[in-house]
């Protein structure tokens, strides 16, 4: 924990050092202008997100000193949720990332820490992290959970060859503690490692390519305790003795000490292309595909060897596309993502494959800047597909679910003066359900069934509409920074929802309020 | 523009269609057959009227199925896991009488089980249920509280008891009623130790001195405990719908009372635990014992039991439910005491301080209720066959929780209450939350 101490400070302070390293930069208002230009520029943000997803990206598509540091409060409340979900969420978030440039090297780095308080949580004794898994324990009554989640992410990229080559390694780090503070009590401690090694080519000035390699590993140990030993000395309070899920249906009684714990080690391996094209008339192209393969194995070890449970292999497909192009004081562009994940278990008591899970996200989003002396404005219209599937071979359950969301957008950052500006964002969302299989044996039903199966189908099935507003604030802070103070608000509301003959215990409330409000600093 | 956007909505649309995604392994289809097991081939009994419940001991589903004329029966989509399957056939005295040419007053019930069956993936077997008739009389065990009360706050096990229930019509004695606390397997981890049936219970059959002429398995039971009531032969009448509480200790378990030691012997928690100082018997073991409890005071207006056989420094019930409860009854052609006794059926051979155990003719037995572990994990095979007990018994919360298993209430004809016995403890039996000596549910 002190190591992770040691690590969280050197992040947390990463960006504020940088600054403390150029200072001739940092003094120079000209610098924290850029950066909060950049932060409030939607297309700007559009390219910075897709270039965080690998260090191929670091030195062509990240600004060379951009710094931003928040702390940001959320808040949640309210019943339209999945199952598994929380119906309150209060949670507090410190941050900062930036680039830098250290000579010919540059440099990326960004720290989060949160803290989130979660209200009446059920069936979930999990990171949030891994929900695909078919492997975890849960109960029928509600909990409330606290969790701890550092994250840090590092990235570096140097060119040789006269620019023609690039070189990056990426790393990101994950520790996490998550319990809960009734019975059942989960505790749940986690890590995730991962590397990123990439190798870029510049053909010419309108066309490159490259590759990366991705290994990493990463555990997941789960304890279940009681303060009240009736609970687990015998399995007559089903809400609160601990079940164990093990694939997409009804668990068992997972009573004694022994049978509450496990450790889910977690490697995975993957490999990423890059393309990219640039014209001076049609903009640049950027496409990255990546395909990452994930095994788990849940086990315990003792002192007299290991007691494997589970075995469960996911694996990943993203194809993620990005346009875009700047005309005079206009820029936009296009980005195409499909993101696929098919995760399948080896049951070891049945010695054979059990489950599977698939999700795919498609979507395509177009943005538009315009960016003028005084006011820049941001628009958008977004339209992704969701669908997944999730079966279970002895239950003979499969429950198929496919969505439609159509997003649409709009703001304004209007600067007042050279440090103060006032930016609002407005946007609508709405999910149209398209289609959906219901193939669930009302013979295995039991409590899961009743209160995850059947509530996550009313859930995903129902159409909603939503809309957020954003306003943000900005002033000169400390001489050599800029301060934005934000406020955000989401409502999200249930439009119809499909009837269910069977016995439904639980069903998802009419709507869910999300709010949060930030302040945030740019250098 | 049109068509990129025609293109894109085409390949969203083409995105969401659903794969397949089949697994390995899907459910069971089980088959169930079930068939009356008479003596004769003179008559038949309608097939039709029996119902097969089969119940998954993880989620407690239980699903109920009629049986075709056939016999048969298929559990559809049937996920792999362990089942206890249940066959009950009650066929009205009038209907038994007619069918049968046998003259009953009383409803015939017919039962079969299966427990604890492992349905495992590909299982495609055929389950074959023998319905059999039990022995429906007069005397029936009406509770046994056998889990005692809280090792801290309660009497732990000194306040165990045992009644047994008048649920006839006519007044009954209860002179020289024998009961007995059935032996088995008892830990299945010990289970390599002994010689076993391919049910997993005891091979009495290989006890060193068994004869080799009968059934020992399932002609008899064994006794860990073997207890009578005492009594001239119409010393202690019992009235209908009346009856007579057996205690461990006979004394009010709520208040302080003062043991052969001297010292106090009292509870945190009155409320756990019950007043056995109206009980009709107690057992007695210090006038025999060179150490017993403490507790195992004599309350000289109860009378004690005659003790054949015992475990132990009293008359203590097992507190998991891992042996279980017979109430016997004998003619004047008997002589209990000297039916013999045999050694468990060890694989090695037994010392000579192992313990023998008294072999019961299940022909004597008039009541038998098979009690097992609450939870299914700890759940031994059982000792009784469907003669004796087609199901099980047991108290929910286990160990030390206060509670009792409580035979229910099946009807009241002119105040008389009668209760359920169908032959299935499954079937015929509650529990209480706290035991209520002389109670009903």
């Amino acid at each position: 924990m002190k190591i992770n101490l040691k690590i969280a400070i050197l992040f947390l302070l990463f960006p504020f050092s940088l600054m403390g390293q150029e200072k001739i930069i940092a003094k120079n208002t000209k610098q924290t202008l850029l950066s909060t230009s950049f932060y409030t520029d939607s297309v700007n943000q559009e390219i910075y997100n897709f270039a965080k997803g690998s260090s191929y990206y670091l030195i062509n598509l990240m600004p060379d000193h951009v710094s931003k540091a928040s702390l940001r409060y959320t808040f949640e409340q309210g019943n339209f949720i999945p199952s598994q979900g929380s119906t309150s969420i209060n949670a507090g978030n410190a941050s900062t990332e930036g680039t830098a440039k250290l000579g010919t090297v540059k440099l990326f780095g960004a720290f989060s820490y949160q803290k989130t308080f979660e209200d009446s949580t059920r069936f979930a004794h999990q990171t949030r992290s891994n929900v695909s898994t078919p492997y975890y324990f849960g109960s029928p009554a509600y909990v409330h959970y606290e969790r701890s989640v550092y994250t840090f992410n590092a990235m570096a990229g140097k060119n040789f060859l006269g620019d023609k080559l690039n070189l990056g390694l990426g790393t990101d780090y994950k520790v996490g503690d998550h319990y809960s503070t009734n019975d059942p009590r989960g505790s749940v401690g986690e890590y995730q490692f991962n590397l990123l090694f990439s190798l870029g080519y510049k053909v010419n000035k309108a066309f490159g390519f490259g590759a990366a390699y991705r290994t990493g590993y990463g555990q997941e140990r789960v304890t279940i305790g009681y303060k009240n030993p009736r609970y687990y000395e015998s399995s007559f309070y089903p809400m609160y003795y601990n079940h164990l899920i093990n694939g997409y249906g009804e668990g068992r009684p997972a009573l004694s000490a022994a049978n509450r714990r496990y450790t889910d080690n977690q490697k995975r391996n993957g490999a990423d292309l890059y393309m990219d094209l640039n014209s001076e008339n049609l903009g640049r192209f950027h496409l990255k595909t990546t395909y990452t393969k994930e095994t788990q194995r849940y086990f315990y070890s003792t002192s007299s060897g290991f007691d494997d449970f589970a075995q469960y292999n996911l694996a990943n497909t993203d194809v993620n596309f990005l346009w875009y192009m700047t005309s005079g004081i206009l820029s936009f562009g296009t980005a195409i993502n499909y993101s696929n994940n098919a995760g399948k278990d080896f049951n070891l008591q049945y010695q054979a494959n059990n489950y599977r899970y698939n999700d795919e996200t498609s979507s395509i989003k177009i943005f538009l800047s315009k960016k003028g002396t005084k006011n820049t404005y941001n628009h958008f219209v977004r339209a992704s597909m969701y669908n997944e599937e999730r079966v279970d071979g002895t239950k003979a359950n499969d429950i198929y679910f496919s969505n439609l969301y159509l997003n649409i957008g709009s703001g304004f950052t209007r600067f007042q003066d050279k440090q103060r500006f006032l930016s609002v964002n407005l946007s609508a969302e709405y999910k149209i359900a398209l289609n959906d299989q219901f193939q669930v044996t009302q013979a295995n039903e039991g409590y899961f069934t009743r209160y995850v199966i059947y509530h996550d189908y009313l859930y995903n099935t129902a159409s909603s509409i939503g809309g957020k507003i954003t306003a943000e604030y900005g002033f000169p802070f400390l001489k050599t920074m800029q301060a934005g103070f934000k406020v955000e608000a989401r409502y999200n509301d249930k439009l119809d929802q499909k009837t269910l003959d069977r016995n439904v215990v639980s069903s998802p409330g009419n709507d869910r309020f999300s709010s949060n409000i930030s302040l945030n600093l740019y250098f | 523009m049109k068509k990129y956007l025609y293109l894109v909505i085409t390949a969203m649309l083409f995105a969401a269609c659903k794969k397949n995604n089949t697994t390995d392994i899907e459910p069971v289809n089980l088959n169930i057959s079930v068939a009356y097991n008479l003596q004769t081939s003179t008559y038949k009994l309608p097939l039709t009227s029996v119902k097969v419940k089969i119940t998954n001991l993880d989620t407690k589903n239980m699903q109920e199925f009629t049986v075709s004329d056939k016999g048969t029966v298929i559990v559809p989509k049937l996920s792999p896991g362990a089942y206890d399957i249940d066959a009950s056939a009650t066929i009205l005295a009038a209907d038994y009488t007619t069918i049968t040419g046998i003259a009953t007053t009383k409803d015939v019930t017919y039962n079969a089980s299966v427990k604890g069956k492992q349905i495992t993936v590909g299982f495609s077997d055929v389950i074959n249920l023998s319905l059999v008739s039990g022995t429906v009389n007069d005397w029936v065990i009406k509770q046994i509280y056998y889990a005692g009360s809280d090792t801290k706050n309660g009497a732990i096990q000194r306040d165990q008891f045992i009644e047994f229930y008048n649920n006839s019509d006519k007044v009954l004695y209860a002179d020289s009623l024998y009961f007995v606390e059935t032996t088995g397997l008892i830990t299945k981890s010990s289970a390599t130790s002994y010689n076993l049936q391919t049910n997993g219970q005891l091979d009495w059959s290989k006890s060193v001195n068994m004869p080799a002429n009968i059934d020992a398995n399932n002609d008899y039971i064994y006794a860990r405990a073997f207890l009578m009531i005492p009594g001239t032969g119409k010393q202690y009448p019992v009235q209908p719908g009346k009856s007579i509480v057996v205690a461990q200790t006979a004394v009010n378990h709520k208040s302080p009372f003062t043991g052969t030691d001297g010292k106090v012997v009292s509870v945190l928690d009155p409320s756990l635990t019950v007043d056995l100082s109206t009980a009709d018997f107690e057992a007695y073991y210090a006038s025999f014992l060179s150490n017993p409890f403490a507790s195992d005071i004599d309350n000289p207006s109860v009378p004690n039991l005659e003790v054949i056989s015992y475990f132990g420094r009293d008359m203590v019930f097992d507190n998991p439910g891992r042996y279980s409860y017979a109430l016997i009854k004998v003619d004047g052609t008997q002589k209990p005491k000297e039916w013999p006794q045999y050694y468990y059926p060890t694989k090695a051979a037994p010392t000579s301080t192992a313990t023998k155990y008294y072999q019961i003719p299940n022909k004597w037995v008039i009541d038998a209720v098979e009690i097992q572990p609450n939870e299914i994990s700890d759940r031994i095979p059982k000792k009784y066959n469907a003669n004796l007990d087609a199901g099980f018994a047991f108290v929910p919360l286990g160990s030390y929780t206060s509670q009792s298993v409580i035979r229910k209430t099946d009807k009241s004809v002119n105040g008389r209450i009668i209760l359920k016995d169908t032959n299935n403890s499954t079937e015929d039996f509650d529990y209480f939350t706290i035991a209520t000596p002389r109670g009903f549910k």
